[in-house]
């Protein structure tokens, strides 16, 4: 093996062991499954490898990590909802995996919509994210990133507010 | 449902719900948060949201990161044993490439079968030609270059 390859793995490896924890979280948040985000993140680990030599700037690393593992969660959601039967209770068969202090109602909330608004909340909340960070790791202007957050938001406080309603009656 | 007044108390509360829901981050100056309190227009929005952005925080802390390392250790085995061309290779067939290299290859193939076809075939037409009428192959050449010839000499007489 070559020294260069030795330096590079082990780079690699630093910056990946960091951010597992925070892009497993991520990958969770954005497909609402484990077995899936588990998936997409052994997905977005192999390609960032392939890849590494693209990134210059170490700082950088978390939002390139970020932009594929998004990028992998949702070729991960395309083929699974190729692959699931429609009508098919997801959360019974993730339940287990998850404690069972999952804020399920959230959860659903959550995976209720679209694509970028969910990944956008997910990286507000999930990797505790800025606007503008949000916005460099989207590649969209801050005002885009406000403006899915508020329409998110306002859905999901829409959607609890119907499940509780339903609840009561 | 009234509209809000302009400039009132709810209004400013409504702006701050929109400037919350915008940003994630929801802080009320404590006179808005006392109005927010009594208001029975404002005071349910409010809760609602600050219960939403809380619940959101929460569910980050609450994920399980049990199946992380297996991940991460299926990851990093992958990559100590096998070069970075290799880790994608064996992941994802690159399909397309080949399709395309495939394609150019059945068309540079059928051009120079063409070629070779007309090529041939006006030698041997030129050969029967000669044998036939006793006109060489150069003539022939010649003759049918002839009317661009004459139509170029004529421009420059023209001009003349």
């Amino acid at each position: 093996m070559l020294p260069y390859d030795a330096a590079r793995r082990e780079a690699f490896t630093a910056l990946f062991s960091q951010l597992s924890p925070r892009l497993y979280r991520t990958a969770l948040g954005i497909l609402g499954n484990p077995h899936d985000a588990a998936d997409a993140l052994q997905e977005a680990g192999l390609k960032a490898y392939r890849y590494f030599d693209k990134l210059h700037q170490a700082e950088a690393g978390a939002a390139w990590l970020t932009r594929i593992l998004i990028n992998a969660c949702y070729d991960t959601g395309r083929r699974r909802s190729r692959t699931t039967p429609i009508g098919l209770d997801v959360e019974s068969e993730v339940a287990p995996e998850l404690p069972p202090e999952t804020d399920w109602e959230l959860v659903q909330a959550l995976q209720a919509l679209p694509e970028e608004q969910r990944t956008t909340v997910v990286l507000r909340f999930f990797q505790d994210l800025t606007i503008p960070q949000i916005a460099v790791i989207m590649s969209v202007p801050d005002g885009t990133v406000k403006s899915r957050l508020h329409t998110a938001l306002s859905r999901m406080r829409g959607l609890l507010i119907e499940n509780r309603k339903e609840g009561v009656r | 449902m009234k509209p809000h007044a302009v400039g009132s108390a709810c209004q400013r509360v409504q702006s701050a719900l929109d400037e919350g829901l915008a940003t994630g981050s929801l802080s009320l100056p404590a006179e808005l948060a006392a109005h927010a309190d009594r208001c029975p227009r404002c005071g349910p929005e409010v809760r609602q949201t600050e219960s939403l952005l809380s619940r959101l925080r929460g569910a980050a802390a609450g994920i399980e990161l049990g199946r992380v390392p297996p991940t991460v250790d299926a990851v990093l085995a992958r990559i100590a044993t096998e070069s970075p061309q290799r880790v994608m290779l064996v992941e994802q067939p690159r399909a397309r490439r080949v399709q395309t290299r495939w394609l150019l290859g059945q068309v540079a193939a059928v051009a120079a079968v063409l070629l070779i076809t007309v090529g041939g075939l006006g030698f041997v037409i030129l050969k029967v030609n000669e044998a036939v009428s006793g006109v060489k192959p150069g003539d022939v050449v010649s003759r049918l270059v002839a009317p661009f010839r004459y139509s170029e000499t004529a421009k420059v007489e023209k001009a003349k």
